[in-house]
């Protein structure tokens, strides 16, 4: 993708250099299945060892603790299902701006199996608030879900607090922590967390491979039967050229953290005074404050997103709008909705995220290129 | 994907704009997906000479005003009558299954402004 200014960094990124050469030997030579007991496949096997110590090790968890999935919608349905099908207790509690691989299960294991769901609100600010969390809590709670970073207005949530009211209470917390981890440190040793989803195409590594962090002695019931893979908690020959790359992704993503998170805030924070001053009306969405540093989020009033996506495409912008209008669904953002906007409103918002590969001058170019579709398009519109 | 047609008709938008002594107006929307559309038509001996409109919507709305603003100027009111939303769809090349109600949205609009000529 020559010349195009790509910020949808939250839908997914590039794949590093280092990442692919990590994966690329099994891809080839070593393709042996890691279960196998010839010694190439022993070989592979050692690897994926090492591999899920790195991680685990990145994450401040034990590698038993970490199991290899599809990506966050599979261990996103596998906490959720995994925890509620396991137990007695019928009760689950989620916030109205979960992505929909949190709201869907919840939703389904509340109509086929008699769950009760609890929605919990957010502020206008797209934050809950602990209490909120702590009053819909009952005796019969068996899991309450809560993502780290939103993946359409990047707003944090008060994760170690709502984790500390949890445990008190000896209730499972499951965290789909896939926008976080690239900005935020992670550490399961301290944080009172018992379940976390995470993905490696949000952290430029491959597509189709994700991690499902399951706290030692967490009730589980594995989604998926088969083998006995990962210590039969998620059958399947294990995606060994995945995984491979998912921890070296993981590592790098460790390591640069401090610095990409600076850069991006730095970007970010010059991407929005350039539209600002040159949009009239624009509206940031959520949170400045609590927020990942590489995203953004505004409503651009009498300007529909999905022509302004449309526009920016052809003038080498690529990014996002908070609707899901071009997915096939024509239903506004339910994420924009829950903070209170109308369906016209959130019909006229844009999402942009960094990434590692934006620069400065992409941000001004990017912010000229949305002034001018959006100027175009509100000189069109109906008064 | 959108076709050339439909893109270009997006990015460089004929006739939009107000009519200020127009013969026929009207305005519509659909509220399922938020277009909003405002036809104004100058009329004279049965035939329509201009069209013209603003939208607020998706790509092929703003696509589907435009190309209609062309197919319509010197039509006779009653061919405007019987415009069916394929016939624009046609005329920018195909709309995406998913996208055809901006054609209907044009259609009920222009449908509108006629008869209040």
């Amino acid at each position: 993708m020559p010349d195009l200014i790509y910020l949808d960094h939250a839908a997914t990124t590039r794949l590093r250099p280092e990442v692919r050469a990590a994966m690329a030997p099994f891809l080839d030579d070593l393709y042996a299945n890691p279960s196998s007991v010839y010694r190439v496949a022993q070989t592979v096997r050692s690897k994926l060892d090492v591999a899920r110590d790195a991680v685990a090790r990145a994450l401040g968890a034990s590698p038993s603790e970490i199991i290899f999935t599809s990506g966050a919608t599979e261990s996103n349905n596998a906490a959720i299902k995994g925890v509620a099908l396991a137990g007695q207790r019928r009760h689950l509690v989620t916030t109205a701006i979960e992505h929909h691989s949190v709201l869907h299960p919840m939703e389904e294991l509340a109509a086929r199996w008699g769950f009760d769901l609890t929605v919990v609100a957010v502020g206008a600010d797209g934050r809950v608030a602990p209490a909120a969390i702590e009053s819909a809590l009952r005796p019969d709670t068996a899991l309450v879900s809560v993502m780290w970073a939103n993946n359409e207005i990047g707003t944090l949530q008060p994760i170690e607090e709502i984790g500390e009211i949890l445990r008190a209470r000896r209730i499972p917390f499951h965290v789909d922590a896939v926008q976080a981890v690239n900005y935020l440190p992670i550490n399961l040793a301290t944080a009172p967390i018992d379940l976390l989803s995470l993905s490696a195409h949000k952290i430029y590594g491959p597509k189709g491979s994700g991690l499902l962090y399951i706290r030692r002695g967490t009730s589980f019931f594995p989604l998926l039967t088969g083998g006995g893979q990962e210590r039969n908690r998620r059958a399947g020959t294990e995606n060994v050229a995945g995984i491979m790359g998912f921890a070296e992704a993981l590592g790098l993503c460790s390591s640069d953290r401090p610095v990409a998170a600076a850069r991006a805030r730095r970007l970010r924070d010059r991407l929005l005074e350039e539209l600002q001053s040159r949009i009239r009306d624009l509206r940031v969405n959520g949170s400045l404050h609590d927020r990942l540093p590489n995203n953004l989020n505004v409503t651009i009033p009498g300007c529909h997103s999905e022509s302004l996506l449309v526009a920016l495409d052809l003038a080498g912008v690529v990014a996002s709008s908070g609707s899901a209008c071009t997915s096939g669904s024509l239903d506004p953002s339910h994420v924009l909705l829950a903070l209170g906007l109308s369906e016209s409103e959130a019909r006229s918002s844009l999402r942009l995220t960094l990434g590692r590969e934006n620069t400065e001058t992409e941000m001004v170019r990017a912010a000229e290129t949305i002034a001018g579709a959006a100027s175009r398009l509100r000189r069109l519109a109906p008064v | 994907m959108f076709s050339e047609t439909l893109l270009d008709h997006f990015q460089h938008p004929r006739n939009a704009g107000e009519l200020p002594d127009a013969d026929g107006e009207a305005t519509g929307e659909n509220p399922v997906c938020g277009d909003r559309l405002h036809i104004w038509l100058r009329m004279t001996d049965g035939h329509i000479r201009e069209m013209r409109w603003r939208a607020e919507g998706c790509a092929p709305v703003i696509a589907a005003a435009s190309v209609t603003s062309e197919m319509v100027r010197g039509m006779d009111i009653d061919a405007v009558r019987r415009l069916r939303a394929e016939s624009i769809a046609d005329a920018l090349g195909g709309i995406p299954k998913r996208k055809e109600h901006a054609a209907a949205l044009v259609v009920m609009v222009l449908r509108r402004a006629v008869v209040t000529g």
